[in-house]
């Protein structure tokens, strides 16, 4: 059995590297510690989560950038394709192999790393309020927790589904649940009073019925506010090879090598 | 030692491991998850059987699953048989014996190690696996690791302790530990234990951790007819008016002995009854 100065002298040892990332949300640099083999492991083990496996690299990712940020603070979903980029070219190293018109390819993270370092995101200017007739959606970008928490719920809700036919009606509901992460109220006003829902005290289920009710015209203006924020988190991801534009997978194949 | 029949097994690096000979209530829950094929409450039950019948615990905790395998089949080949028989289905009853010693004496061989350097004084040592069976490979790359040497001072790891450890190496080392374990699996792929014999549809048996495949043969070698064994305690209660204790304490060995001596001796006095006048 080791004794506890074994596990002191082998953290010395093996002193965790520390990476300075670009944290959008916040215009500022900061400090995250690489990867653990732990860390590693439960990334790599997502793969193995079948129809929620982007839903559990997602939070293990969260969790991972969370428990490694050294000063801690509040980050963002639009955080987290930066920081993992610059996670994965500490730990498991700056090359990316894949292939690019049936011909393999090897890609640097570090170029994706420095376009990215370009970008600049107002969180402020991502709350606003999208209405139509009586109906306001205030919006949000959701912190990492926040979507960790979701998600959460979410594996909680697919586990109570054991039936085949019935899941596959459900997964419909995947695209639902990322928008809802998304607003923070709703407000109807009819004769001069307005109620407000927040979106913050409800439970998964009541969210989704919440926002099923909504018209189709607000979700139209709100799918496009949703998808502009996910183009600016999924271009931090694509490249250009040989006029190819590639993109490298957020999901856990991104943090293995041969 | 205490009062206890131990039974010294040579495992690998030439290590002398005493253990305890199996008894009958121990075969007797054995053949009963056979029967059941829960194979996975059987590995626990081998792991326990392990524990608490090897000598020293010390010992114990650094046996690796091949050290387990051959304690096992050396248990097996004295306290039940140390043969194991297959039938021939295309040769009309052909019956080929395989000899366990060969198997043990195979096993005894194997050896695998590596370090990774993490500075000058301080490396983490991987070995074979510990665990008898595997359920995924995330598992196996766990238990690779086996000990730590600082100062030139080995220190084996508990499970929890790996479990510790591995949140305090960083993910790079990931990439080294998962090189040993596929390099481990092809040298245990080529430790041939069983050949094919297409005659007795044998397919051949290896000893890879990825399949289980040690784990599936010992699995194979301690099943048999539990019907059978109900009857012999049957006969020890019934015409050898042994009490379950005893029989418990007894190996299958002992037991078949035993039996084979009541029934020579019940051809005897038949033989003798049919010699006297009527």
């Amino acid at each position: 059995m080791a004794e506890k100065n074994l596990f002191e002298a082998l953290s010395r040892a093996v002193a965790i590297e520390t990476i300075a990332a670009k944290v959008l949300s916040l215009n500022t640099v900061d400090n995250f510690k690489a990867l653990n083999i732990k860390q590693q492991k439960d990334l790599l083990k997502t793969a193995l989560d079948g129809i929620m496996a982007p839903v559990s690299f997602f939070t293990t990712a969260n969790e991972i950038i969370l428990e490694n940020q050294i000063i801690k603070q509040d980050l963002y979903v639009v955080d987290r394709p930066l920081i993992l980029l610059n996670l994965r070219k500490l730990s498991v190293g700056d090359e990316f192999k894949t292939t690019v018109k049936d011909q393999p390819a090897t890609l640097k993270i570090s170029d994706l790393i420095s376009n990215a370092n370009n970008i600049s995101i107002d969180i402020k200017a991502f709350s606003k309020e999208i209405a139509h007739n009586n109906i306001t959606i205030t919006t949000k970008i959701p912190t990492l927790k926040e979507d960790t928490q979701i998600n959460i719920q979410l594996k909680k809700l697919f586990d109570k589904i054991k039936d085949e036919d019935k899941l596959k009606e459900i997964i419909g509901e995947l695209f639902v649940v990322e928008l809802l992460k998304f607003i923070k109220n709703v407000k109807f006003t009819s004769d001069g009073s307005t109620d407000t829902i927040e979106f913050s005290e409800l439970t998964l289920e009541q969210k989704i019925k919440a926002f099923e009710t909504l018209p189709m015209s607000l979700n139209y203006e709100f799918v496009k506010f949703v998808t502009e924020i996910r183009n600016i988190e999924n271009s931090i991801f694509d490249t250009v090879v040989d006029g190819e534009k590639v993109t490298i997978p957020q999901d856990s194949s991104f943090f293995f090598k041969e | 030692m205490n009062s206890d029949f131990y039974i010294p097994v040579k495992v690998t690096e030439n290590v002398i491991v005493n253990c305890k000979e199996l008894k009958n209530k121990d075969y007797f829950n054995i053949l009963k998850y056979s029967q059941n094929q829960d194979y996975k409450n059987l590995s626990i039950f081998f792991e326990n059987y392990l524990k608490t019948n090897i000598e020293s615990q010390d010992q114990y905790t650094k046996l690796n699953f091949i050290d387990k395998a051959i304690i096992l089949l050396t248990v097996r080949s004295i306290c039940i048989s140390p043969e194991i028989t297959i039938e021939s289905k295309k040769l009309n009853k052909i019956v080929k014996k395989i000899n366990l010693q060969k198997i043990i004496d195979s096993l005894i061989e194997v050896n695998f190690k590596n370090s990774i350097k993490l500075d000058n004084n301080t490396q983490l040592n991987l070995d074979i696996p510990k665990k008898l069976n595997f359920f995924s490979f995330d598992e196996i790359l766990e238990d690779s690791i086996s000990s730590i040497t600082e100062n030139n001072k080995e220190t084996f790891l508990s499970n929890k302790e790996i479990k510790e450890i591995t949140s305090l190496l960083p993910g790079s080392l990931f990439f080294e530990i998962k090189s040993f374990t596929t390099h481990l699996e092809e040298y245990l792929n080529n430790i041939i234990l069983i050949e094919e014999d297409k005659n007795f549809d044998l397919k051949g048996i290896n000893c890879s951790i990825l399949n289980n495949t040690l784990f599936n043969f010992l699995l194979s070698v301690f099943s048999d007819s539990l019907l059978n064994f109900y009857q012999l305690i049957y006969i020890f209660n019934s015409k050898l008016n042994t009490s379950k204790t005893d029989f418990d304490n007894l190996t299958p060995a002992e037991s078949n002995l035993i039996l084979n001596l009541y029934i020579q001796e019940q051809e005897e006095i038949e033989k003798a009854s049919k010699k006297q006048p009527t």
